[in-house]
Parts: C-alpha cells; structure tokens; sequence
C-alpha cells in the first residue's frame, strides 16, 4: 500500500483530534462572533450619524423659521413703533415739551429691543448666510461678537467666489461660528484672524487668535467637560459632512483652528 | 417749494404704515405711492416718477437690490435710499454699487431716514454712519492691496485734491483760492476729471468719491 493512499484511510478520532477541532471550532466562533458585532457596530454608528444629520437639519430648520418670523414680525412691528414715535416728537403733532423727553426715551426703547432682536436673529440664523454666502455670513458675525470686546478681527477670503450647497455653508458656518465665540469667551485675544479659501478641490478654513491658549489633549480627555463637548462637536459637525478639523493651542500660545472639507466628494 | 415725493417700497404693510405715519408730518416730503415687492417698485417708479424712493432689501420675488440696479438705470433722476435690518457690510457695498444714494438701518433714529430722503434729493449720499467708516477702510485697503480702481488711478495728483475738494462741496472760486490758482484753471481740471471718470453731474461725482473713500462724512 502507497503511502498517501494509507492516509486516506478513515480512522476514527481521537482525543487529540476532537480537542483540535474544538479549538478550531472557538476560534471560528469567535472570529465570526467579533464580526458579526463590528458589523453591529457599524451599523450602530451609521444609523447615530443619520439620526444626528437629521436632528441637526431639523434644529437649522427650527432656527431658521424662528428667524425668519423674528425678522418678520418682531423687527418690522418694533420699526414700524419707532416711526410712530418719530412722528409724535413732532412739533406740527402740538406735543408738550415736557412729553418730547419721554418720548425720546421710548423710542431708545424700541431702538434697543429691535438692535436685540437683530442680534438673535445674527444667533439664531443669519440671513446674510442665505442670502450672500459663508464669507459675508462670518464676516458680520466676527464683526458684531467681537469688535464690540475690543478684539482686532480680519478676514482674508481667496477664491470663494462661488456659493456652495446651503447644507456645507450652514455646517461650515456653525463651526466657525462656535470658533469665532470661544475666542470671544475663553481666548482673551487681541487679534483674531479667519481666512477662507478655496484651494485643491477644497475649501480650507482656518481661525487664529493670540489669546491664553489651552491645554487640548487634557480639555478632550473631559476635565472641563463642556469644553471637551464644544470641541467635540466641531470635529462631529465637520466629520458629517466629510470635513476635518485640527486644533492647535498650548497654554499662553494662542489658538489655531484648521477645518478641511473637499469637495469632490460632495454630492451634489 | 415742491415737497419731496417719495415712494415707499416695503413688503411689511405695518412698516408701510409707519414710514407714512412719519412722512406725512414733514411739511417738505409726502408719500406719492407704496410699493410692495421689488417689481411693483419698479412699475411704480416708471408710472409716478418719484423724487426719492425708500427701499427695502428683503422682499419676496424681486428684492430690493435688483429692484434698485433697474430703476437706477431706467429712471436715473429717481434716487433710491435703502431702509433695512441689515447691518451687513456686503448688502451696504452692492446697494451702493446698484446706484442707491443712501443706507439707513431701520433700529436707528427715524431722523436718519428723513435726513437720507433729504440728501438723496440733492443728489447728494448719506449713509449710517458707522457704515461710512467701514466704506474709508475698505477702500485703504484695496489701496494697501495695490487694487486701486483703474478710472482713479488716470488722475493726476492736483485732479484728485480737486475731485475731493468739489466733492466737500466747494464752489469753484473755493477752491481756487485754497489752492492758489485760477477759477479757470479749477475748471479745466473739472472738465478733465469729468472726462476721465465719465461722469456728467456734480452728483455723479459725489457718488464718485464716497465709492471711492474719498469722503468722511461722519456726523
């Protein structure tokens, strides 16, 4: 008899061989178990991303329409109240003098809740963004947070020209915006500076301040946990829509925040 | 004197209503007409010819600003004066770019709007002070940047102290005597700037050097 034939030969296992299978079988478990829960996973984690794409667009929805009516009721009631009150103050109206002072005061008044209600709207949603884009959208809101602190503020924009797609202008926005406000609270800046530019196939934007700096490995590692989140969600808001996000800053070195999204993977 | 007739283009009836409540106490001003959306103002402006339009930015269908570019071109003796929300540097920069002869907030004084109707009957611009700041700092910089715009960059160096200098609202013999030199020759280099910068009214020019900078017309 050959000797591969003599292998063929059927023979029954033995202890060695059903421990060997045994431990095969465990391993094939295992594998098939850990993918079945990567895959799990990855579900998991793509239905959390939709469900936070759709809760995010349901909040800009909300916003906008509450900005919207802001504008559209608020402010033009509170305009239309000063222009009442402007026409009181008029000699030809036979107003006492004593009531001109009141009247005066009123109107400062009126003057200050419609410039709070253009501040909620900037907050909230502003139109500028909807209507003349990203760049004007950053630049208003810099302007209105942080001129009035004293913060120096320039703006460079270079080939952004041409508007994106509303949903990449709004997350753009959003995280500059939560930018631009860390450097008006946390960052005790004199100078912030933002440039936007649209470089490779990508839009690239980047936010610098020369103000106290932080620590980021220890802020991400949660010990100041709200600010841990804000930066968090940043990074969230830039991953969703393909983008990244890097922050450099060391303590009483400034803050740089650097956001890339390409946009040949965009659909359209 | 003839009251200044002005056309109030507003998409919000009870800002319609106010602007009337405060113009129909002026003794030099009365409302020849409203307007509700960017194409009634057009439509408008061509059937009543008025003085001075007030203009406001957001409107469904036509906005303000497209509304403006095309009575501006189609009507040139109207004047249009923006009434808005929008504190905006950019909407300010594009309406006075469609030709619009003043910007007016709606939170600030009602007065600004009765002095901006005023001045844009003069051919002259009046605009939210703040704004006028950042209009002198913009054009500093497009001058740091080297983007000079080409037109002022033909003029020579005495034609530009005469464009600011006309613009300031001198008379002629004004500024003969500030630069010691003859009324005539104040006036060929009048001619000259009109030529080079194509321009054809006094108000042009005005428009001309706060498009420029070349004005500071804080309060």
């Amino acid at each position: 008899m050959r000797k591969d034939e003599r292998r063929r030969q059927q023979r029954p296992f033995e202890e060695r061989d059903v421990r060997l299978l045994v431990a095969i079988g465990h391993q094939v478990g295992v594998a098939v178990q850990n993918a079945r829960l990567w895959q799990e996973l990855k579900e998991k984690e793509r239905a959390r991303s939709e469900l936070l794409e759709k809760l995010i667009s349901a909040q800009e929805e909300e916003r906008q329409r509450i900005a919207r009516e802001l504008h559209d009721d608020m402010a033009q009631g509170l305009t239309a109240l000063l222009m009442g009150l402007a026409r009181l103050e008029h000699p030809t109206t036979g107003v006492s003098p004593e009531m001109v002072g009141t009247i005066d005061t009123v109107k400062q008044f009126a003057s200050q809740a419609l410039d709070d209600t253009r501040r909620m709207i900037l907050d909230l949603r502003p139109a500028v963004l909807d209507d003349l884009g990203l760049v004007s959208a950053v630049r208003l809101y810099a302007q209105s947070h942080l001129e009035p602190l004293g913060v120096a503020f320039t703006l460079e924009a270079e080939r952004m020209h041409d508007r994106l797609a509303p949903h990449l202008e709004v997350a753009l926005f959003r995280i500059l915006q939560e930018a631009i406000n860390n450097c008006a609270r946390h960052a005790r800046a004199e100078h912030v500076r933002v440039r936007l530019e649209h470089v490779d196939g990508e839009v690239r934007g980047t936010v610098e301040d020369d103000g106290v700096g932080f620590d980021v490995w220890a802020t991400l590692k949660g010990k100041r946990e709200k600010a841990a989140l804000g930066l968090l969600g940043m990074r969230e808001r830039a991953a969703l829509i393909g983008g990244s996000l890097d922050i450099e800053s060391e303590p009483g070195r400034g803050t740089r925040l650097r956001l890339r999204l390409p946009l040949e993977k965009q659909v359209p | 004197m003839a009251k200044i007739r002005v056309l109030v283009v507003e998409d919000h009836a009870i800002v319609r209503q106010g602007i009337r409540l405060l113009l129909d106490v002026q003794p030099d001003m009365e409302v020849a007409g409203e307007a509700a959306d960017g194409r009634e103002a057009i439509e408008a402006a061509g059937r009543l010819l008025p003085d001075v339009v007030v203009m406001d930015l957001a409107m469904p269908g036509l906005n303000g600003l497209e509304a403006t570019r095309a009575i501006r071109k189609r009507f040139p003796n109207v004047q249009v004066v923006a009434l808005t929300v929008h504190e905006s540097e950019d909407y300010f920069f594009q309406m006075i770019t469609a030709g619009a002869a003043g910007y007016v907030l709606k939170g600030a004084d009602p007065s600004q709007l009765l002095e901006a109707i005023r001045t844009a009957h003069q051919g002259e611009v009046f605009l939210h002070p703040p704004l006028t700041t950042k209009l002198v700092r913009d054009y500093l910089r497009r001058v740091g940047e080297g983007e000079v715009t080409e037109s002022y960059g033909l003029l020579t160096e005495r034609e530009r102290e005469v464009l600011r200098l006309l613009a300031e609202g001198h008379t002629n013999q004004e500024i003969a005597d500030i630069l010691t030199i003859g009324p005539s020759t104040v006036q060929t280099h009048r001619a000259h700037i009109m030529e080079k910068l194509r321009l054809r009214k006094r108000s042009e020019l005005m428009n001309y050097a706060i498009r420029q900078g070349l004005l500071d017309l804080r309060p």
